[in-house]
Formats: structure tokens, sequence, C-alpha cells
């Protein structure tokens, strides 16, 4: 059976769009789609900081609210609609635990447990400090600190408490946490500070819509009492809601846009605006197959894969141009014929770019594993569709109009500039590259959403969380491990930044060992009461003031085991401070701030701890999958070179292959020249970039090989896909963007490198 | 609030004139007599009459501007049989905060401002408690009395007034409740426009007393003080 008849292409093409349409209709989007960033990592992945937010993710951190609430009118005005405020919240159902910022009931909670439990978590690690001295030498030394404590400023806080606590176990916590409790920004009076954990995950919707509509209630009960009220609030819940709309606006948009962009580059070009429709079912076709085979070959599929896959509309219509606008050899020359002649470039130039795309298939990244099957089956979907929808169609040809087709007037004068613009480009494809910075984060992979993000970069410095304070993560199998980390963090903190305070409630928790050591410890100790009133006594106390401290030390006795110890402090955290460490079996965690900005040195992997920074944008992580992809691109790329070798011998395929190859370094070069951050997605653009205008080099070598003109298909190729690139690179999705300038930076440069070439070649006069 | 209708031209002399002359009187009878009234006096209104009587003293020890003391602190804890003798230098600029510069028995300053606390060791080392929260509470709510701000004390204070000849004594007792649960009262003894005493309770178990020495007031900082012993950053 002959494809390229009428019926049989007909029929097939039906069938297939058919069956592709019922695939995708029958597909449940809410479980195939992603949007979550953590879906763009390897679920294999071991890196310390994505076990990390994987942890997070699904614990309380990620269900933090924060609101500030601006009334303006006085104290008393602001208290009322604070509390009108909270209550409403409260009563919302939609939030767990809502408290003022101002309210200190959880910090006190905290203090009152730490104060209950003191000679369970803070003796043991005194008593290891004060290892090698004798009752009496530690009575005399406890005595003579707390005489000098006395006349310390923060004494005067602690009076209530020293006859409970002479040896200074809780104001030497104390001293040491403190700088958790001072963030730098000022609040300004009329404005409350509100902080809340939302009943469900963020991400999913029941951790969105009913949030949402429960703030905006509350913010009308404020109303009520303060009509001037305003509010601004930042949650996780706002970020992926705003996210999920910006992306679903960029699909759609997007969408019509490519296609607009793309039919709009072929209606000027072509003569008659039916004949343009012709060339729409090559794109849909790419689009259909490409859906198809992504769905089927994944179990979910992130949604960046179809906003960056919006630029198969303007690869995929390459095949209709070239099918379509090429003429024919000679007249009345069959359809079947003209498919065979050009099956070689048509081929070399869809193969050379599925090659390369199928490479990305060894990707560590889902997304861009996804992203190779999207780009390479849609682009054969495309070509099969190209070659199946001319055969059916009456006149599979169409004679562009003749601007499309024009060249340059040959002559000396157009030789020596198409030289001298050559040179400059070189110029920039070796100087520019050396010039360029790379950095990868995770933020961009997201819709940029600059109100947002401001929005929350305010209000968590309101709540301390400022970028003159760096916030740690110490993670371990169990709170033992992870306070043991924190030990070791805290001696590889205290060399890199001298000085430089930190803060974190693992201080409140023994090391293991000085734990289990205490026993034996208080053993040794037996006549230190007695030896600490003398010695009270000798330093000028009235040693019977301290009743309350030695009927305790009478009274302890360590019964519980180092972790319930520390569960039972754990358990008592409410609001904020609870977030602060989780003693849980398997995801244990313990948060340390620290009074210095974030630096560009990481703790050793060892040491188990991730800095928020590093957390937040995942850059290391980014930076290890950009150099895995920068390998795989150079396999493809030195794979697509061979193959043109083979297909065009060793000289001619050289020579194709120096122009996307020149064009994607002086798209470098330009970047580099302007200063660009590049990131990993500029590096995917622009091995697409190399692999679509390869097509141009090929197409315009066939055509120099039959000393014929170039044809019009070459630069309406190009130029529709550097509309649809262009469209990406207008998009809000930083990643996506990057993509899009990428590619079309190159393919406008390969097909000014192509025009250049032909007019800088002795023997351009003799194809005209 | 409604404006108080303007008081007659011969009032208005006579009250300039007090201005002027009670400062000037309390001045000379200071050295006279070396004890302040041993007992809390009666508590004056804002803008009553016997706040009038007052006011001119106020206004004599706001108008002081900066000033340079140096101090004596006394901490009687009940745990100790003796105060906790601290000695050092106390600095007031009205408009930017109290520094508190400790040279006995340690180095360490203690800067109370609008921001709140601001503690600092010998060796630099510095904590900052912001205002609002309860520790900070206690020693803020030093900065308005130092300042002697009118409108503030009678916003945040019941203010207690007592005089024997040119010796006089303050007592602010917060306004808040958890404040005057924990402070007491802050009494404040002087004579003349100089201030002699401040004392406080930081809790029952704590009561500070502060003798104020050698006293120069309508001072001008150089750079280098303001940097060393107050918050200049924003």
């Amino acid at each position: 059976m002959n494809f390229l008849s009428k019926t049989p292409a007909r029929l097939f093409l039906l069938v297939s769009a058919l069956a592709g349409a019922a695939w995708l209709a029958s597909l449940d989007y809410s479980k195939k789609i992603s949007t979550s960033v953590l879906d763009l990592i390897p679920a294999t992945e071991r890196a310390p900081e994505l076990a990390v937010i994987r942890a997070l993710a699904d614990e309380k951190q990620a269900r933090v609210a924060l609101f500030a609430l601006r009334v303006p009118g006085g104290d008393d005005n602001r208290d009322r609609a604070t509390a009108a405020f909270i209550g409403s919240l409260s009563a919302s159902g939609a939030f767990s635990e809502v408290e003022a910022a101002a309210d200190t009931a959880s910090r006190n909670a905290l203090a009152r447990q730490i104060f209950e439990q003191r000679f369970e978590l803070l003796l043991p690690g005194w008593l290891a400090k004060n290892e090698s001295s004798d009752p009496a030498a530690l009575a005399e030394k406890t005595a003579a600190s707390l005489e000098r404590f006395m006349g310390k400023p923060e004494a005067l806080a602690f009076a209530d408490l020293l006859p409970h606590d002479p040896l200074l176990l809780l104001p030497s916590l104390v001293e040491k946490v403190q700088s958790l409790d001072a963030g730098s920004a000022v609040v300004p009076g009329d404005t409350a500070l509100i902080w809340t954990l939302t009943r469900e995950k963020p991400l999913a919707e029941a951790g969105q819509k009913p949030v949402f509509d429960a703030v905006d209630a509350a913010l009308e009960a404020a109303k009520k009492i303060a009509p001037d009220a305003t509010l601004r609030w930042t949650a996780i819940s706002r970020f992926a809601a705003e996210s999920k709309r910006s992306i679903m606006h960029e699909l759609i948009f997007g969408t019509l846009l490519t296609l607009l962009a793309v039919l709009g580059v072929a209606a000027i070009c072509l003569p008659r605006i039916a004949g343009t429709l012709n060339l729409a079912p090559v794109i849909l076709g790419a689009l259909l197959g490409a859906c198809v085979a992504v769905t089927l070959c994944f179990e979910r599929v992130h949604v960046l894969v179809f906003v960056l896959g919006l630029m198969l509309a303007g690869v995929s219509i390459d095949y209709g141009f070239y099918l379509y606008l090429q003429p024919r050899k000679i007249p009345g020359e069959p359809y079947s014929a003209k498919v065979r002649r050009l099956m070689k470039p048509l081929l070399g130039s869809a193969l050379t770019t599925v090659l390369g795309f199928s490479l990305l298939l060894f990707s560590d990244l889902p997304l861009i594993r996804q992203l190779g099957v999207f780009v390479s089956t849609g682009l054969l979907c495309a070509l099969v569709t190209a070659v199946l929808w001319f055969a059916q169609i009456k006149d599979p040809f169409m004679q562009a109009r003749a601007f499309a087709g024009i060249q340059a007037r040959p002559g000396k004068t157009a030789r020596r500039a198409a030289i001298a613009i050559l040179a400059l480009g070189v110029l920039v494809a070796l100087a520019g590259p050396w010039r360029l910075h790379w950095r990868d984060s995770t933020l961009d992979l997201q819709p940029r959403l600059p109100q947002l993000t401001r929005d929350a970069a305010e209000l968590r410095a309101f709540f301390g969380d400022t970028a003159s304070r760096t916030i740690y993560l110490t993670r371990g199998e169990n709170i033992a491990t992870t306070r043991a980390a924190l030990e070791q963090f805290n001696a590889w903190h205290e060399a890199q930044f001298p000085g430089a305070a930190t803060a974190s409630p693992g201080y409140a928790l023994p090391l293991q060992a000085d734990y289990d050591a205490l026993p034996a410890r208080l053993e040794e100790l037996r006549s230190f009461p007695d030896a600490l009133r003398v010695a009270l006594d000798r330093h000028g106390f009235n040693a019977s003031e301290f009743e309350p401290f030695f009927n305790a030390w009478k009274n302890f006795t360590p019964a519980r085991s180092y972790d319930q110890a520390v569960s039972a402090l754990a358990s008592s955290l409410r609001g904020q401070v609870a977030l602060l460490m989780s003693d849980a079996p398997g995801a244990s965690f313990l948060i340390t701030a620290a009074d210095h900005p974030a630096p560009a040195v990481e703790p050793p992997a060892g040491l188990s701890t991730v800095s928020l920074n590093q957390i937040e944008s995942l850059d290391k992580l980014f930076g290890r999958y950009r150099v895995s992809a920068l390998r795989l691109s150079a396999i493809g790329l030195g794979l697509v070179g061979l193959s043109m070798w083979l297909i065009y011998g060793v000289k001619r395929g050289t020579l194709i292959f120096t122009t996307p190859v020149g064009s994607c370094l002086f798209a470098f070069g330009v970047l580099g020249l302007c200063g660009v951050t590049l990131n990993l997605f500029h590096l995917l653009g622009a091995f697409l970039g190399v692999c679509l205008s390869h097509n141009y080099a090929i197409f315009t070598a066939e055509n120099d090989a039959r000393k014929e003109q170039p044809p019009p298909s070459i630069r309406l190729s190009a130029l529709s896909t550097a509309a649809s690139f262009g469209v990406l690179a207008c998009s809000s999705i930083p990643v996506v963007s990057a993509l899009g300038v990428t590619v079309a930076l190159i393919v406008l440069s390969a097909l000014v490198v192509v025009e250049l070439k032909r007019a800088a070649k002795p023997s351009a006069a003799t194809c005209n | 609030m409604a404006r108080r209708p303007p008081r007659p031209k011969k009032t208005r002399l006579l009250i300039r004139m007090k201005k002027i002359l009670l400062p000037l009187f309390l001045a000379l009878l200071a050295p006279l007599h070396a004890a302040p009234p041993a007992e809390r006096g009666p508590v004056i209104e804002r803008d009553s009459a016997g706040a009038d009587e007052w006011r001119w003293l106020f206004s004599a020890l706001a108008a002081k501007g900066a000033t340079y003391s140096t101090f004596t602190e006394n901490r009687h804890f009940a745990a100790r049989k003796n105060p906790v003798v601290l000695q050092g230098e106390m600095r007031l600029i009205p408009d930017t905060g109290l520094s508190l510069r400790y040279t006995e028995p340690e180095e360490t300053l203690t800067v109370i401002d609008t921001r709140g606390l601001l503690l600092r060791d010998a060796k630099g080392r510095a904590r900052q408690i912001k205002a609002g929260t309860r520790d900070a509470g206690l020693v803020t709510a030093l900065l308005p009395v130092m300042r002697f701000d009118i409108g503030e004390l009678f916003n945040q204070f019941t203010v207690h007034a007592a005089r024997d000849a040119g010796d006089w004594r303050f007592d602010f007792v917060p306004l808040n409740k958890k404040l005057a649960e924990a402070l007491g009262a802050i009494v404040v003894t002087g004579a003349g426009t100089d201030i002699k005493t401040l004392s406080f309770n930081t809790s029952p178990k704590l009561r500070v007393e502060v003798l104020v020495g050698e006293t120069k007031s309508g001072m001008t900082f150089t750079e280098a003080e303001l940097q060393n012993y107050f918050r200049t950053d924003k």
C-alpha cells in the first residue's frame, strides 16, 4: 500500500488523530500533571538539602501563613481590630493555630518547660563542661560565677529565678538563644503581626481556597472595627495558587500567541490564507503526538513541559515549509517523487534533532527527560503528519511571495560587508563566552511574582527572617544524632565566622553521651549541695534563699530515657517555636539562626547541615544537574556532528556543522557581553538551537550543491521558529524565558550566518 | 482632644514669671535640704491645677537636653547580704535614647531607645531585645522618665509628686498592669533641677537604686561618643 496516496494517508491521519485525542481525553489530569517544583527533581535524589525540602514540604513549616494588619488610629483601635481578625481566622476552621506575634505565650510556655526540665536538659552539659572539678571546687566556681553574673545587666531579668538556678543554667541558655528573638526590621507602630498555621497543606486545593476565603472574612471583621485597616500576608499557598494561575494563563495565551505568531509569519510570506492553513495540521499533529507520547511514557508530567513544548509550534512547521514550498523539480513532478527527493535533507534534519533530544532521556532530571520525549516525538510526528497531509491534498505546492526569496545583489561591496559582519560575529563568539556566569535556582522554575515576593520578604523580615541573618537546618536520623551534628556544625561555624552569634533550640538539648553520664556524675557530686551552701555564704549570699534549688537537686533522679526527655520538651512546643525543631524518627531536625548574611561557603556535607538559602534555591544541586546536562549535550552534539560526516562526508559535514555551532557560540557571546547570568535552561536552549539551526545549514548546502537558489522555506522556517521562541522569551517563568531567548538568538543568528556565508562566497554570483 | 481656651494675659505673664523664678528658687533651696520626701506624694492629674504646680519642674528637667552623669547603682538582691555595687556613666539624648555605660565591676553598655534594648559587653558582643517584649519593658519604661516628657509620662504612668522645700520626689506607677506588678513604681528624687536618685523594683527579689553623681547638662556629644554609646544604625 502506498501511504503517499490520498486515501491511506487521510485514513492514517484520521485514525491517529482520533486515537490520540481519545487517549488524552481519558487522562485524569489532576493526577497526571504536576505543578510542584519537587517533581522536577528525581525521586531517588539523595542530596541532603532536597531530603530536607521533601520532609518540610509535608511538615508544619509549609503551612505557615504570616500576616501584617495595619490599623491606623491608635493602639486601642489596632488591638481591637487585631482581636477581631484573629477571632475570625480561628473560627474559620481553615487555620489550626493563630497567634499575635506580640503574644509571648508560646515562648513563655517553652521557657516554663525548660525550667521544669532544667536538670534533665541543661545539667548534663553543665556537668560535662565542669567534668574535672571536685564538688568543693565546683561549688566555689559556681558561687563565684553567680556573684559575677549579678553585676551584669541581664541579672535584672533573672532575680526571681536565681534562687532556683544558682548554676545559671537558664540564664546561660537565654544568653545564647536571645538572638533568635531580635528581628532587625522595624515594625510600624500601627501594624500588628499575626502568625498562623493552616490546617491543610498549601499545595492541596483544601489548603488554598478555604484559606483565602477565611482571610477575606477576617479582614472584613477587622474593617468593621477599623474601616481603614489594610492587610498584607504571605503563605506558600498564595504562591502556589498564583503560580498555577500564571502557568495556566501562559499555557492558554501562549498557545494562541504561538500559533498566531507562527501562522502569521506564514501568512505574510505566502500568497493565500487557505494555503497557510495547510500548515496548521502539521503543528497540531506535532503537539498531539508529543502530548500523547509524554503522557504515555511518564506517570506524572510537569506542567512546565507543556509550556516549554509550545516551541514545537515553531519547530514542527519547518517540515511543512520544506515540503510545501519546495518547487517541483520538473513540471508535473508527482508528490511521491518530491518526497523521495527531499527525504535525505528532511530525515537528516529531523533525525539529527531527534537523536540529540533522545540523549536527554539519559538526564538525571525528570523535566529534561520529559522534554526530550516531548520534542523528539513531536518532531517525528510533525514530519510524518507533514508528509501524509500534503499527500492527501490536491495541490501540495505553494509558491512563496517574491520577497521571501529575494537575494542580495552580488558584488564586491556586499561581499566585503558580509565578511566584515561575519568577522565581527566570530569576534563576539570568541570573546563573549568567557564573560559568562552560571547560576541555577529552583526559584527560576516558577513564574515571577514580584508583588508577592516583595511582600513575603518584608513580612518575613518583620518576623525576624532578614538578609542579615542566615538560617541553617541540621538534620539526622534521630534527635540524638541531630544534636551531635549540631555540635559539630557549631564548631565549624565558630571557625568560619568567629564571634558571630548563633541560636538554636538544640542548645536546650544535651548530647546523648552527656545525658547518659548524668547518673554517675550526680553520684560523684553527692556532697556538692553542702559545699555550695558554704561557698555561697563565703561569697556574700544568703544561702537559705537558694533552698528551692537545693530541694530540686535532692529530689531529682534522671529516670527517663534521652528520647523521652527530649520528647517531653518537643511535645510542649507551640506556635512559632514548634517549627524550630522536630524529634520525629527519620526526620529530626534543628534550626539554627546565625547572625551574619548568607555566606558563599556552605557547611561540609558531613555536618548534615544546610543553609535555608541553599534549600530555597537548590543552586548547588541544580549546578550538578547542569554539568550533567552539559555532558549529555556535548555527547549529543558530537553525535549530530558525526551524523553530518556520515551523511555529507567530512568536509561538507564539517562546513554544515560550523553554522549551528558558530551561531550557538555567537549567542553565548552576546549573552556574555550583556552580562546575563545563565542557567541550565540556557544550556538546553543552546542544544535545541544547534539542533534546529542544522536544518537551515543542511537545506542551504543541498541547494548550493544543486546550484539552486536557496528555497524561501529556510527563511520562513527560521522566522517562525524565532517567533515561537520569541513568545517563550516573554514568559514570566525565568527558565522558559531563558530557553526562548537562547533558541531565538541562535536560530536568527544561524539564518543570518547562512545568508552572509552565501553573500561572502566569491561564487555567489554564479548562483544568481 | 478639645483645645483649652487661651489664658488671660495677666495669667500668662504670671506663668512666665513662675517659669523663670521657680527653677531658680528650687535651685537656691537645694543645698539647704539633703533628704527628699520619704513618702509617696499625692497623685497629680494631667491638666489639673496640681499638675500646673509641677509643670515647671518637668519643663526645667526636660529642658536640660542632652546630659552626662556619673552614677552608682546598688542592686539589692534578696539572695545577697549586701548590695551589688556597679558604677558607670549615664548619657541621655532625649530624642535618641538613654545610654548606661557600666565601668565597674565590668565594662558593659546598655542602650535604651524606642527600638528596645541593646546590651553590649566588653568584647563588643551585642544582644538586642525588641521594644514591647517583657524583658525590654522593665527597662525601656525608664526612657520617658529620664526624658521628663510630660505628655508621654501621663500617657504611661500614674504620677505621684511630693516636695519638701527644694527636694522633691516623683513616683511613676506604670498604667500597664503587668509592668506595674513587675516594676512597682519608678521613684525619682532630686533637689532643685538635679536628679539625685532613681529606684525601682525589677521583681520582689530585687530593688535597684541609682545614685546620680556629677551631672553636666546641655551636652553636645561627639560623633565618636554617639557611635560608641548609642545605637546610630537605623
